[in-house]
């Protein structure tokens, strides 16, 4: 095939630009949206390529109407981002059908920036940012192709010459990001999407219906420490708090918001931590056992937080839809509760539904009947589990009517969640308050980011019972059956190769350190640019003395500078393309000149003097004796030989008596 | 007297007797003795019966040259256009016949209606202004001027030329039809033929080679090179066409500026000198970019000229 037309290789990189800024796009829009964009770019390659017509106005407008319509029709609004963004792709489409000049590629170019722009509203993650980077580079080289002559153009070209103007805008887009003022909140209304994240973790809990685990290697959360991390052992996150039990599963107590303080009664050393809680669409937010002081600057930002202190759950008002990251601290060796048990909680957390679990019931009794201490009951019982019928497995078989008597008496196989649910109800019959708690536990320490990374994977289930005089204890009977799970804060090895995929690799030791070095770089990503909010910003702005100049003195300061930049610039550039006035006689005549433009006879740039004079002749003939004179003496001083220092002054002279005359000031009054 | 009045003076009889042939083409027929100043090729291209060959007769008989016409045809020879050597038995030895080249003006009818390689012929001897023949160099005669014609290219049975032969022409006009009162003159007056015998030779023998000789001195003062220069530029820059102008085609502008500028009897070049001889000079060495930009019917004036400021 021989070179392919220059307007053609154009109209590719500008269509093959515009289809990766559409692509992140495709999964939200209807079919019918991508289709019509993926015929619209093959259409016109076509077309360029056979020298087919383009069509004509009305159909064009035709099916603008139509498309805008469907677009209606499917979103029932032109507001709010999916349907703002299927409008563009569509007319994107249209434009597509008439772009034939560099101002209809610019125009293309420009709306494949703004899905740039709204892909990264859709999701701020690293990933996204280095594919949108691409494809500002690759628009801004269709930009530079179409506006250059194609004899400039070499195939690499245009791509060097965008990637050297974004390098160039680098700087630019450093200080707007660092002193743009910045607003709580999204800066603008982006309307909120369905929910999309779901997470291992909700408000209720059912063993027996459940036959999998989450074995999502997500993120849920990262925990940076200030010195030494708790010992493995110790790393209980606690979300949520479960206490009703309605027979066969777990619930939350949600009839009422207990806000007394708990007593807590620390017994070690104090971590304090910062936690980054990736979205979760729920109001709970995990904290280390014992959380003692409350992330009180989340309460000072105006989120609100609302504390439920009896079972030390942590809650927003409203869902965690983004990234959220707080302080805390806690005492993992503390007392809560330690001198009494209120009566409204300790009958809450002995509450068992009448008549279900018979056969638990009747074993915790016949236990309570030979141990008169509550330590000592609990022993047996996690006796009871580390026997060899209980299995720790992440595929147990699903349970019928009476999910815990089938457990503990039947297939004796589960996860955290089994034996939470059925060490509770054991305690509870044998008249031992205790009661479920949900959270994380474990995590991977990433060596390269200094932080812990608790993943979905994580998710635990455990309880907590109340003894007199200990106050709340955490007792995990899981850690019983099996207690690498607990040591090593995850799965076992064989555990993971079991619950994964049959494909699935063996754990290379490099691609566990590449994984590390990548979600370092992503939360790096993440804590540096994404999470730079108005706090940040104004202790940037104090460490370089600026703490006093406000929201609005910002404003006006950046203001002042561009607009001084802009001066710079202009002045730099009416410098450079100043008039070149060799000398007296070019000044003299560029005056003259002037002074007729004022009279509404501006010469052409193209316009040579003797043409020039005899327009100004023909259009006002009472200047013509002076100003052809003028002329004559101009023509022979710049293009004629031999010009003499006397004809010079001569020619000054009558150029300043022509600006003054009587003719011309009677022409412009 | 300066060259420049004493050129106005030889030169403005030439214009009114070539004038008073070809009827309301002032300016074409000033740019074809400026080109013949300049020592330039003519090329005139334009529909049959517009008057390119009556322009081309009047030229050899005004200006009293020595006048060859050769009609090019599809079967036309390179000998045909240099000559031939033939064996002399008397002498026993080849003897050179000078083709028709031979001729201070030779009228190359129709150019582009004969093959590349008897076109090619010509076009060396022009550039070269001699005629190699087995091995022997031949000069042609000085002047030599060489006025070709052609039809537009879009008529059918022509070989166009290629833009590097294009080249060899200093400038290429084009005469369009007369105005309507002049046609009716024409239609009304005597046959142009006639007319033509009667033409007297208006200037001296050795008169052309003196003011030909004038053409390189006409100042050409710093601001005109660069309005030369910008123009040049442009053309190269502008994106509006596939190549620019070379550096010989510069030259070639200065060079008709300063023999416009001498035929009207400047002592140096103006601007408008320039842009009275930039579309004869640079609209056949400049290929119009295929239009992307909506310019399709822009032309040089425009393109060119009102894009560069007269500085």
């Amino acid at each position: 095939m021989s070179r392919l037309a220059p307007a053609f290789v154009r109209l590719l990189v500008t269509c093959g630009a515009l289809g990766l800024a559409l692509l992140p796009h495709v999964s939200h829009f209807p079919p019918w949206v991508s289709a019509a964009v993926a015929g619209a770019i093959a259409w016109r390659l076509a077309a360029e390529h056979r020298g087919w017509a383009l069509p004509p106005r009305v159909v064009k407008l035709a099916v603008a109407l139509a498309a805008t319509l469907a677009i209606l029709a499917g979103y029932r609004t032109f507001n709010g981002l999916d349907a703002g963004t299927a409008l563009l792709a569509v007319m994107a489409a249209l434009k597509l059908t008439e772009t034939r000049l560099p101002r209809d590629h610019a125009v293309l170019v420009f709306i494949g920036y703004f899905l740039c722009l709204a892909t990264l509203l859709y999701q701020e993650s690293f990933g996204r940012l280095a594919y949108t980077l691409l494809v500002a580079w690759l628009l801004t080289a269709a930009l530079a192709r179409v506006h250059r002559p194609a004899e400039a153009n070499t195939p690499v070209r245009p791509f060097h010459l965008a990637a050297r103007t974004l390098l160039l805008g680098l700087p630019l887009a450093a200080v707007l990001f660092l002193f743009v003022p910045r607003i709580e909140g999204r800066f603008w209304a982006v309307p909120a999407r369905a929910a999309a994240h779901t997470t291992g973790i909700s408000d209720s809990m059912s063993p027996g219906d459940v036959a999998e685990l989450s074995r999502s290697d997500d993120p849920a959360f990262r925990v940076w420490f200030e010195g030494a991390l708790p010992a493995a052992e110790a790393r209980y996150f606690r979300m949520l708090v479960l206490e009703e039990f309605d027979g066969r599963g777990w619930h939350r107590q949600s009839t009422f918001a207990d806000t007394r303080a708990p007593e807590i009664v620390p017994r070690g050393p104090e971590f304090a931590y910062r936690i980054a809680l990736e979205p979760t669409e729920r109001e709970w937010l995990p904290g280390l056992d014992t959380v003692t002081t409350w992330p009180a600057e989340l309460a000072a930002r105006g989120r609100a937080t609302q504390l439920v202190y009896f079972d030390r759950t942590i809650l927003e008002r409203r869902p965690v839809t983004a990234r959220l990251s707080y302080s805390l601290r806690s005492v993992p060796a503390a007392s809560v509760m330690p001198s009494s048990l209120p009566r409204d909680l300790r009958y809450r957390d002995l509450a068992l539904p009448p008549g279900r679990a018979p056969r638990a019931v009747a074993y915790a009794l016949a236990l309570r009947a030979g141990n008169s201490a509550d330590a000592a009951l609990i022993e047996r019982v996690l006796d009871l589990f580390r026997q060899a019928p209980f299995a720790y497995t992440l595929e147990p078989p699903t349970l019928g009517a009476e999910p815990v008597d089938e457990f503990l008496f039947g297939t004796r196989e589960g996860f955290c969640e089994h034996y939470a649910s059925a060490f509770a109800v054991l305690m509870r019959a044998a008249g031992i308050p205790a009661r479920v708690v949900i959270g994380y536990q474990g995590g991977d320490f990433n060596s390269y980011g200094g932080y812990l990374l608790v993943r979905q994977s994580h998710a635990h289930a455990w309880n907590e019972v109340w003894l007199e005089g200990r106050g709340w204890v955490r007792v995990d009977p899981t850690a019983a059956v099996a207690p690498e799970r607990v040591r090593n804060g995850s799965l076992s090895p064989s555990e993971r190769a079991q619950a994964a995929a049959p494909w699935y690799e063996p754990d290379y030791g490099w691609i566990r350190k590449l994984g590390s070095a990548l979600d370092a770089a992503r939360t790096a990503w993440y804590e540096g640019i994404v999470s730079f909010n108005p706090e940040r910003q104004a202790r940037l702005l104090a460490a370089l003395g600026l703490g006093s100049a406000g929201w609005a003195g910002l404003a006006i300061a950046l203001g002042a500078g561009f607009a001084l930049a802009a001066l710079a610039l202009a002045g730099w550039l009416a410098w450079e393309l100043r008039p070149k006035r060799g000398d007296a006689v070019q000044g003299a005549w560029l005056a003259a000149c002037a002074r007729l433009a004022a009279l509404g006879l501006a010469r052409g740039q193209a316009e040579g003097p003797v043409d020039f004079g005899r327009r100004v002749a023909r259009l006002k003939p009472v200047l013509a004796p002076r100003f052809g004179a003028l002329v004559e003496a101009y023509v022979a001083l710049r293009y004629l030989p031999g010009a003499t220092a006397r004809e010079r002054a001569e020619f000054l002279a009558l150029a300043r008596e022509f600006i003054r005359s009587p003719e011309v000031r009677a022409s412009s009054g | 007297m300066s060259h420049g009045a004493e050129a106005r003076r030889a030169l403005e009889p030439v214009v009114a007797a070539l004038n008073s042939i070809v009827l309301g083409k002032d300016r074409q027929v000033r740019l074809a003795v400026s080109c013949l100043l300049a020592r330039g090729h003519l090329l005139i291209e334009d529909l049959p019966g517009v008057g390119k060959t009556t322009l081309a007769q009047a030229l050899a008989r005004v200006l009293g040259l020595s006048y060859q016409r050769i009609q090019f045809t599809s079967d036309l020879l390179p000998a045909d256009v240099l000559g031939v050597s033939v064996y002399d038995r008397e002498h026993g030895r080849f003897e050179f016949h000078k083709g028709p080249v031979f001729t201070q003006l030779l009228l190359a009818d129709e150019v582009n209606r004969a093959t590349p390689k008897a076109q090619s012929a010509l076009l060396e001897a022009m550039e070269e202004r001699q005629v190699t023949v087995d091995g022997q160099t031949h000069a042609l005669p000085d002047p030599f001027f060489v006025v070709a014609t052609q039809n537009p290219s879009y008529q059918l049975g022509t070989y166009p030329l290629p833009e590097s032969q294009l080249d060899r022409f200093l400038m290429r006009i084009e005469l369009g039809y007369p105005a309507a009162a002049l046609e009716r003159e024409l239609l009304r007056g005597r046959d142009r033929r006639g007319l033509l015998a009667e033409l007297k030779p208006q200037l001296p023998a050795s008169a052309l080679a003196q003011l030909q000789q004038y053409v390189a001195p006409v100042h050409v003062a710093e601001p005109l090179l660069d309005y030369v220069q910008a123009l040049v530029e442009h053309s190269r820059a502008s994106g509006h066409f596939d190549a620019g102008l070379s550096p010989r085609a510069a030259i070639a502008l200065l060079r008709a500026a300063q023999a416009w500028a001498l035929l009207h009897g400047r002592a140096g070049v103006l601007p408008e000198d320039v842009q009275a001889v930039v579309r004869a000079v640079a609209g056949h060495r400049l290929q119009r970019r295929a239009a992307v930009d909506g310019s399709a019917d822009a032309d040089l004036d425009e393109l060119l000229l009102a894009a560069v400021a007269v500085p």
